[in-house]
């Protein structure tokens, strides 16, 4: 069976050298009585308790932190569907009404070009009657009156 | 010696057939220069054509004035023959 100092996992890394630091004295375990091995099994002790918990919380930091980040894709996602969907709709609409208002254009010129057609096409049937008219007219006032039989 | 009626006659019927034949010549270069446009856009040929004729009765048959002013026409060219 291992021990406890075994369980507690790979040693903590070693702090960068910095800026020295005035160190305390570290109590010189060694020089405690006798009666201090039950005390240094529950340091012992205290410290795989202490390192399990760190372990634990860690990887519980880091599920959820997946669970979170996975969430967070799946909001982001369907944002963006919703606001793709209304951007699609906005532009169907935009497109819809740019149609209608060159199809109105189109049909309003179509018209006014009709409406000028007529009036040429009036205004030379007026000159072929007109004509015509007054050439009759002065055919009757000079044509010779008919021999009386 | 010609007739003055039928020079009159022959006169208007001329003018009346140099502005027919211009007409429809407009007309037909319209359609084409139309149909080169719409054809891309999917119109069929045949709405593109009975568009234009109806353009062209609305402008000639189909306006009450224009149509009296023809009518009056052809009865002043087949004067002398209804006599």
């Amino acid at each position: 069976m291992a021990e406890p100092s075994e369980a507690l996992g790979p040693d903590p890394p070693k702090p960068e050298p910095g800026p020295k630091r005035v160190e305390e004295p570290v109590p010189d375990l060694e020089a405690v009585p006798d009666d201090e091995p039950k005390r240094r099994r529950r340091g012992r002790l205290a410290r795989w308790v202490e390192g399990r918990a760190e372990r634990v919380l860690k990887s519980a930091v880091s599920s959820g932190a997946d669970k979170i980040e996975e969430r967070a894709a799946e909001v982001v996602g369907s944002l963006y569907d919703q606001k793709a969907d209304d951007l699609e709709d906005r532009a169907v609409r935009a497109m819809r009404r740019a149609i209608h208002e060159e199809s109105e254009r189109i049909r309003s010129v179509i018209e006014h070009s009709v409406e000028v057609k007529r009036r040429e096409v009036r205004l030379s049937l007026l000159v072929l009657v007109g004509a015509a008219i007054v050439y009759l007219i002065l055919f009757w006032i000079t044509r010779e009156p008919p021999a009386a039989a | 010696m010609l007739d003055p009626y039928d020079f009159v006659r022959y006169t208007t019927f001329l003018i009346a057939t140099v502005w027919t034949v211009r007409g429809a010549a407009r007309t037909w270069s319209f359609y084409k220069r139309w149909e080169e446009r719409l054809l891309q856009w999917g119109v069929s040929p045949l709405f593109l054509r009975r568009a234009v004729l109806a353009m062209v009765a609305r402008i000639t048959v189909l306006d009450p004035i224009n149509l009296a002013l023809m009518l009056t026409l052809v009865g002043v060219w087949t004067f002398r023959a209804r006599m």
